[in-house]
């Protein structure tokens, strides 16, 4: 019977528009992402076995498109800083430690995308590491290998942006 | 900053990797826990690692969470086109129909027709003043198709048909059937008024071409619910083979790769409703028709019973919370 894994799908939209989002970090990048992963999604929606997780399938889905489109989606995401004020929209400048958090997102560009994939998987969809493993199609180790390389690498960048910022309030 | 990997008295030196696990929660020994909560107590080291790894977390939530909250992106569900398709398959159909235009009614959804169309048409309830015969003239950009059409009385009825079917396109559904142009007996039902209004509404468009009619008048709200429409019923037909063709407001056009194209119209809700599916066949078209709350549905396409049934259940579970 049709109908209830399209609705299912549907349903996971905003869960799957975030991780475009996230991915890209550009919003009409991510609206084309999410488009070419519906598409493929609702073609081969019939395959999904009956105990295999749809969440899981259609990250996985979005992720392999994501991989095949990354050439021509980092000759679009130079000079963009969408998702810098696509954070600035949904949290506000105003609240305190807010900085530090913008400063993160400022530097999540600078990232290699197969390290900011597992760490934006994880911070956003709260996935074990094993799951993320399923959905990003790579070993275990690799994912706990690039969280761990990006975030470190993530931090030093924070760091250094923050670093002179700090030093000239101080003064 | 440069700093060297944090050192643990009690054990090996953690690595970062035990610390993201550590940070999300993902560690499972007990006893390894509980070895990084103490380092985490006295190694500056540990600290900053935790409390920048739940930053970055804390983070990337804030700056994508709000994505949540925004409204379906329905249109997303239909595929990206590089130009202006409705004009297109319009102009597509439009060749198509003249080209069969001698072989007679309903000649135009033979399979032997190098594109047979079927025609998606979502007609506007009484609230919208701008009928699907409109939609689909000011759809044909093709003055010239006038020119050359046939001077077939084919055509020529077909023509009465479809300003039969603007009249009273605001009206009920029977009333709408006028026309003999391409039927024999008077039709009753809503199902066989909806073929003819199919077949009208199709032949028109290569027959209406120079029509200063257009969509101007359309209600905004009426739109808007058309474009609802096409967004539940775009992945359902999707998977099926069938795909959204022609999406800015009525008509909706899905179409198959073998070319094959279905049709869905939506008349306003007439005062008798009949439960169920109602069939209806001229071969090699089929309709079929249903009532419900917000109007009477028709399906129409040159598709075998169980495929059109197939896709006819799946708009009533789109259309039915």
């Amino acid at each position: 019977m049709i109908g209830e894994r399209e609705k299912a799908l549907i349903e996971l939209m905003p869960a799957l528009r975030r991780f475009a989002r996230a991915l890209t970090l550009n919003h009409d990048a991510a609206d084309e992402l999410l488009q070419d992963c519906l598409e493929r999604a609702l073609k081969k929606l019939h395959l999904l076995r009956q105990d295999e997780s749809l969440r899981a399938w259609a990250f996985t889905l979005m992720h392999r498109v994501f991989c095949n489109n990354l050439r021509s989606l980092r000759r679009r995401r130079q000079l963009e800083a969408a998702h810098a004020r696509a954070f600035d929209e949904s949290v506000g400048p105003a609240q305190p430690g807010v900085a530090e958090l913008r400063a993160v997102i400022e530097r999540l560009g600078d990232l290699p995308e197969e390290q900011r994939a597992v760490i934006v998987l994880i911070a956003l969809e709260e996935v074990s590491y094993q799951e993320a493993a399923r959905i990003l199609e790579i070993p275990l180790g690799t994912v706990m290998s690039r969280l761990a390389r990006g975030r470190e690498k993530l931090r030093n960048l924070v760091d250094s942006t923050r670093a002179p910022e700090r030093a000239a309030a101080s003064e | 900053m440069t700093d060297s990997g944090p050192t643990s008295p009690g054990g090996p030196p953690l690595s970062d990797e035990t610390i993201c696990a550590f940070v999300d929660g993902q560690i499972e020994s007990a006893a390894e826990r509980a070895r990084v909560e103490a380092l985490a107590r006295t190694d500056p080291a540990v600290q900053a690692r935790i409390a920048a790894y739940q930053t970055q977390k804390r983070a990337i939530r804030a700056a994508f969470d709000g994505t949540l909250q925004e409204p379906l992106p329905l249109h997303l569900l239909t595929r990206r086109r590089p130009s202006s398709s409705a004009t297109h398959i319009w102009r597509a159909a439009a060749a198509v129909v003249l080209f069969v235009a001698g072989a007679g009614a309903g000649a135009w959804l033979m399979p032997r027709v190098a594109s047979p169309p079927a025609v998606v048409v979502a007609m506007q309830d009484s609230r919208a003043k701008t009928t699907a015969v409109d939609e689909l003239r000011a759809s044909t950009d093709a003055p010239q198709a006038a020119a050359s059409a046939p001077s077939g009385d084919i055509v020529a009825k077909t023509q009465m048909t479809a300003n039969a079917v603007s009249e009273t396109a605001a009206g009920s559904v029977a009333g709408s059937v006028r026309s003999q142009a391409v039927s024999q007996p008077v039709l009753a039902s809503a199902a066989d008024a909806l073929l003819e209004r199919a077949l009208a509404d199709y032949a028109a468009t290569g027959t209406a071409a120079g029509s200063s009619l257009g969509v101007a008048g359309a209600d905004d709200a009426a739109r808007r619910d058309v474009t609802e429409l096409a967004g539940r019923v775009a992945p359902v037909f999707l998977s099926q083979g069938f795909e959204l063709v022609a999406s800015a407001g009525s008509p909706l056009i899905f179409a198959d790769k073998a070319g094959r194209r279905v049709a869905l119209f939506l008349a306003g809700a007439s005062d008798t409703r009949v439960s169920g599916f109602q069939w209806r066949e001229r071969d090699p078209l089929r309709v079929v028709a249903w009532d419900t709350d917000i109007g009477s549905f028709a399906l129409v396409g040159p598709l075998d019973h169980a495929e059109m049934e197939s896709l006819a259940r799946a708009v009533v579970g789109q259309t039915f919370k």
